[in-house]
C-alpha cells in the first residue's frame, strides 16, 4: 500500500482528532455561561475574548507542524508533498465546518471576519506544514532536535511579534481580524505569512530538485 | 517715503480687523430659572444671538466637561442644527450634568467652523438640590431657598421644571399662555407640586387647563364677610380641604393630580397673613417625579440571553470526534474514509444550520426600553433605556426627538467612557464597552391613541388605535377593578359585571400577569391615585431584534399605559 496517497488513515488521524478536540473545547468555552443578563456578572473568564479563533490559530499551526512530519514519514516529496499537505489542511478545515456554524451563532455580526480568519489560519497552517516538512526532511535535521527546533520556532512565531508588531503573530492577527482593524496593517499581516510560505515552497522545490540530482 | 505707506497700511488693517470684530456674532447665555439650575436635571438654556448681518445655515454646539480626576471624566456634546441663524433668541432644553467646568456654546457655520463662542460658569449658578419656584407677586417671602421668575420666563415644556421642588403661582397680571399651563399640568401629572393662590387673583390666571387642575369644579368667586374675595366650588372626588386660617375657614384645598399634587389657596396671597403663608408652606411636599431607574435596571438583568445550548454544542463536538474515530478505524479504503468524513461533516453542518435559528444567535447588545404613558386630557411619556453590551459596540438611537436624551451617570465614572453626543434630529450615539451598564432617560409630551367611552351604565367602549394590542388591561371604576384581558387594535365594547367581572382585590392589589408589567405597575402604583374615576391600566411587552451598523441589539420594550377615562363629578 502506498501511504503517500492516503490523506487520513488509522495511523495519521491523531492530528485531525487533536484539532477537532481542542477547537471543540474552545467552542464550548466560548458559549456564554449566562442564561440572563445578570449572570454576566459572574461571566465567563473568556467573555470578550474570541477564544475559539485563538484556539483555531494555535491548533491549525500545530496541525501544520504535524502534517510536515507526517508528510516526511509518508515519503512525500516535492509538489506531491505540497499537494497532500494542502489537501489535508482543506480536509481539516472542512471537518471544523459544524464548529464554524456555531461560532457564527456566537458572533453573528462577524460572518466576514470569521471567513477571513479561516483563510488566515489556513495560510498559517500551510506555512507551518511546509516549514516543518523542511525541518524534518533528511537533508536538514532528522532527529529530536528537529522536533524541538520546529516547536521553538512556532512558539517564537506566536509570541515574539507581540514585542514589535503583534499582527505578525497568529494570535495578534486573529484578534485584529476579529475586532476589525485598519485595512493596511491587516493586509500586511496577511502578506507576511503568504510571502514566507511562497519562499519556503521555493526552498522545498529547490531542495527536492537537488535531491533528484 | 516708505514709512507713511506702511503706517497707512497698518491703519487700514486695524480698521478692517475692528470692522470684522464688530460684525462678528455674539452669544449671550441664560440658563435655568433666573440663572439657577440643579445638576443632573434637564435645564432650559436661552441663547441670544446678535451681530449677525447675513442669516446663514449653521448649528449650535454645546459642550460640557463632566467630573474630575477622582470621579472620572466624561463629556457631553449637544448639536442643534439651525436652518437659518439670525439675530434673536433660541431656546433648548438640555441635560446639565455637572457644575465644575464652564458650559461652552459655539455657533458654527455649516462647514463646522466656529463663528462665535461663549461660555458660562456653572459653579456660581448651581443649586445642590431642587428649589421652590415663585411666579408672580407675593407679599411675603415664601421660602428663603425660593427662586422668583417673571411669568413670561416660565418654560413651555414640562421637563424644564425638572429641578423645581414646588411651583408657587401668585399674582400674575397677564396670566400664562396655554403652552405654559399645559407644561405645568404635565409636570404636575408627572409628580410635580403646584401651589396656586386664587381669590382676587384667580381670573387673570383662569384657563381651561387650570380649571381641570384645581381641586374645585364649578368655581365662582364670593365675597367673604371680611371683604376678601374667596374662590369656592364643588370639591372634586378625592380632594380634601385643610382649615387653618385665623377665622377657621379653609386655608387650602388639596388634590392628587396624576403623580403630583395641586394645592389651591382660595384667597389671594395678599389676603393671607405671614403665618398663614408659612402654614401653607408647611403642607406642601416636594415634587417627586416618577423614576423608572431601579425597575429598569432590575428588568434589564432579567432579559434572557440568546445562545446555542451547551448540550447541543457538546453533542456536535462529540459527534465530530466520534465520527472521525469510527470512520478512520472502521473504513479501510483511503478514498472512502475521506468521502465518509465529508458526508458525516456535511450532514452535521446541515443539522447545525437548521438548529441555529435567530433565537440561538448571541446578541451584541441587550437593551431594555421601559416607557410609561400617562394621559388625562393631556399626556406625557417617560422612557428609560438600560443597555448591556455583550461586546464593545457603538449604538445609535435615531429619532426625530427634539429633546436630548439624558444619560444617568454614576458617581464613579472611572474606567468607563461615558461621553455622550446628541444631534437634534439625528439622535444619540454611545460607545459601549463589554460588560458595562448604561442608563438613559427621556421624556416627551404625548397623546395616547386610546379612547375610553364610559356611559356610566356599565357599558364601556375602548378604542385602541395603538399599532399593537395591549396584552393585558384592567379598567378601574371608582376603585373597582375589571380585567379586560387583551385589548386588540380597534374598538371593543364591554359590559361590566357581565362577562367582565370585578376582581376581588382592590385597586391597590391589581396584579398584572406578565412579570415585567407587574414590576412596572408596582413601581408607579404608589405615585398615582386611581381610586376615583375611570382608569385604564394596561401594557404590552415585546422583544425585537435591531441590527444597526452590524450591531445586533435585542430590545425588550415594556410599555405601561395609565389613562384616565373621565371622572364621576
Amino acid at each position: 500500500m502506498n501511504k503517500g496517497y492516503s490523506l487520513i488513515d488509522r495511523e495519521s488521524f491523531q492530528p485531525f482528532f487533536s484539532l477537532l478536540l481542542f477547537c471543540g473545547v474552545a467552542l464550548l468555552l466560548s458559549v456564554p455561561f449566562a442564561d440572563r443578563v445578570k449572570d454576566f456578572h459572574a461571566g465567563g473568564i473568556f467573555s470578550g475574548i474570541p477564544l475559539y479563533f485563538h484556539a483555531q490559530g494555535l491548533f491549525m499551526g500545530i496541525f501544520g507542524l504535524s502534517l510536515g512530519a507526517m508528510s516526511v514519514a509518508h515519503g512525500e516529496t516535492g509538489r506531491k508533498a505540497l499537494l497532500c499537505m494542502g489537501e489535508r489542511i482543506g480536509l481539516v478545515q472542512f471537518l471544523t465546518l459544524p464548529y464554524l456554524f456555531f461560532t457564527w451563532a456566537l458572533y453573528p455580526s462577524k460572518a466576514v471576519e470569521i471567513l477571513l480568519i479561516v483563510f488566515y489560519t489556513t495560510i498559517v497552517s500551510a506555512l507551518c506544514a511546509v516549514g516543518s516538512h523542511l525541518i524534518e526532511t533528511p537533508w536538514t535535521h532528522r532527529s529530536a532536535r528537529g522536533f524541538l527546533l520546529k516547536y521553538a520556532a512556532f512558539t517564537g512565531y506566536l509570541l515574539l511579534p507581540f514585542g514589535f508588531f503583534p499582527l505578525l503573530s497568529p494570535f495578534g492577527m486573529v484578534d485584529a481580524l476579529f475586532r476589525g482593524k485598519d485595512v493596511g496593517p491587516l493586509l500586511f499581516g496577511y502578506l507576511v505569512p503568504i510571502v514566507l510560505l511562497l519562499g519556503l515552497i521555493l526552498v522545498a522545490e529547490r531542495i527536492h530538485k537537488e535531491g533528484l540530482r | 517715503m516708505v514709512q507713511p505707506r506702511v503706517g497707512k497700511l497698518v491703519l487700514c488693517l486695524l480698521f478692517l480687523v475692528t470692522v470684522r470684530g464688530i460684525a462678528l456674532p455674539q452669544i449671550e447665555i441664560d440658563l435655568g430659572f433666573a440663572g439657577r439650575f440643579v445638576p443632573e436635571r434637564m435645564t432650559l438654556i436661552r441663547l441670544t444671538i446678535s451681530g449677525v448681518e447675513q442669516p446663514f445655515s449653521g448649528s449650535f454646539r454645546i459642550t460640557e466637561e463632566i467630573g474630575n480626576t477622582w470621579r472620572g471624566k466624561a463629556s457631553s456634546l449637544i448639536e442643534i442644527p439651525i436652518p437659518l441663524v439670525s439675530n434673536g433668541e433660541y431656546e433648548q432644553l438640555l441635560p446639565l450634568y455637572d457644575f465644575t467646568h464652564p458650559l461652552k456654546v459655539f455657533l458654527c457655520a455649516s462647514d463646522g467652523t466656529s463663528v462665535a463662542s461663549a461660555d458660562v460658569s456653572l459653579r456660581d449658578r448651581v443649586r445642590e438640590s431642587v428649589f421652590p419656584l415663585l411666579v408672580g407677586a407675593f407679599p411675603t417671602p415664601v421660602d428663603p431657598e425660593a427662586v422668583a421668575v417673571a411669568a413670561s420666563d416660565l418654560p413651555a415644556h414640562w421637563l424644564a421644571y425638572d429641578g423645581v421642588k414646588s411651583l408657587w403661582i401668585g399674582r400674575i397680571q397677564d396670566g400664562l399662555s396655554r403652552a405654559q399651563w399645559e407644561a405645568i399640568a404635565r409636570w404636575t401629572l408627572a409628580g410635580g407640586t403646584l401651589v396656586l393662590f386664587s381669590g382676587a387673583d384667580f381670573y387673570p390666571l383662569d384657563s381651561p387647563v387650570l380649571r381641570e387642575l384645581i381641586p374645585l369644579s364649578n368655581t365662582s368667586l364670593t365675597m367673604g364677610e371680611d371683604g376678601i374675595r374667596v374662590l369656592s366650588g364643588k370639591p372634586r372626588l378625592g380632594s380634601r380641604s385643610i382649615n387653618g386660617r385665623a377665622d377657621e375657614s379653609t386655608l387650602l384645598f388639596v388634590r392628587n393630580y396624576g403623580a403630583g399634587m395641586v394645592f389651591l389657596i382660595p384667597v389671594s396671597a395678599f389676603d393671607l397673613t405671614e403665618k398663614e403663608v408659612a402654614a401653607v408652606s408647611m403642607e406642601v411636599p416636594p415634587a417627586q417625579l416618577v423614576s423608572l431607574s431601579d425597575m429598569n435596571a432590575d428588568l434589564l438583568e432579567e432579559i434572557p440571553v440568546d445562545r446555542p445550548g451547551f448540550s447541543v454544542v457538546f453533542l456536535v463536538v462529540g459527534i465530530s470526534l466520534l465520527s472521525l474515530t469510527l470512520i478512520t478505524s472502521k473504513v479501510r479504503s483511503p478514498k472512502r474514509i475521506v468521502l465518509s468524513l465529508v458526508a458525516a461533516t456535511g450532514i452535521l453542518s446541515v443539522l447545525s444550520g437548521l438548529y441555529l435559528s435567530q433565537a440561538k444567535l448571541v446578541n451584541d447588545v441587550y437593551a431594555l426600553e421601559t416607557t410609561l404613558y400617562v394621559g388625562t386630557s393631556l399626556g406625557y411619556q417617560i422612557e428609560w433605556y438600560g443597555l448591556f453590551p455583550n461586546r464593545t459596540a457603538t449604538v445609535r438611537f435615531e429619532g426625530e426627538g427634539v429633546l436630548p436624551v439624558m444619560e444617568v451617570l454614576p458617581r464613579d465614572m472611572r474606567g468607563v467612557n461615558y461621553d455622550v453626543g446628541w444631534v437634534k434630529g439625528e439622535g444619540l450615539s454611545l460607545q459601549l464597552e463589554h460588560g458595562e451598564r448604561r442608563v438613559l432617560r427621556w421624556g416627551e409630551d404625548c397623546t395616547i391613541p386610546i379612547t375610553i367611552r364610559y356611559a356610566g351604565d356599565e357599558e364601556v367602549e375602548i378604542e385602541n388605535r395603538l399599532p399593537t394590542p395591549l396584552s393585558e388591561a384592567y379598567l378601574l371604576v371608582d376603585g373597582q377593578v375589571f380585567s379586560l384581558g387583551e385589548v386588540g387594535i380597534g374598538t371593543w365594547s364591554y359590559t361590566l359585571g357581565e362577562g367582565v367581572h370585578p376582581e376581588e382585590v382592590p385597586s391597590a392589589g391589581l396584579r398584572l400577569h406578565d412579570a415585567n408589567l407587574a414590576a412596572f405597575y408596582n413601581t408607579i402604583e404608589p405615585c398615582y391615585s386611581v381610586e376615583n374615576g375611570v382608569w385604564l391600566i394596561g401594557g404590552h411587552v415585546s422583544d425585537t431584534l435591531v441590527v444597526q451598523d452590524g450591531v445586533r441589539q435585542k430590545v425588550r420594550v415594556v410599555s405601561l399605559y395609565v389613562l384616565a377615562g373621565g371622572e364621576d363629578e
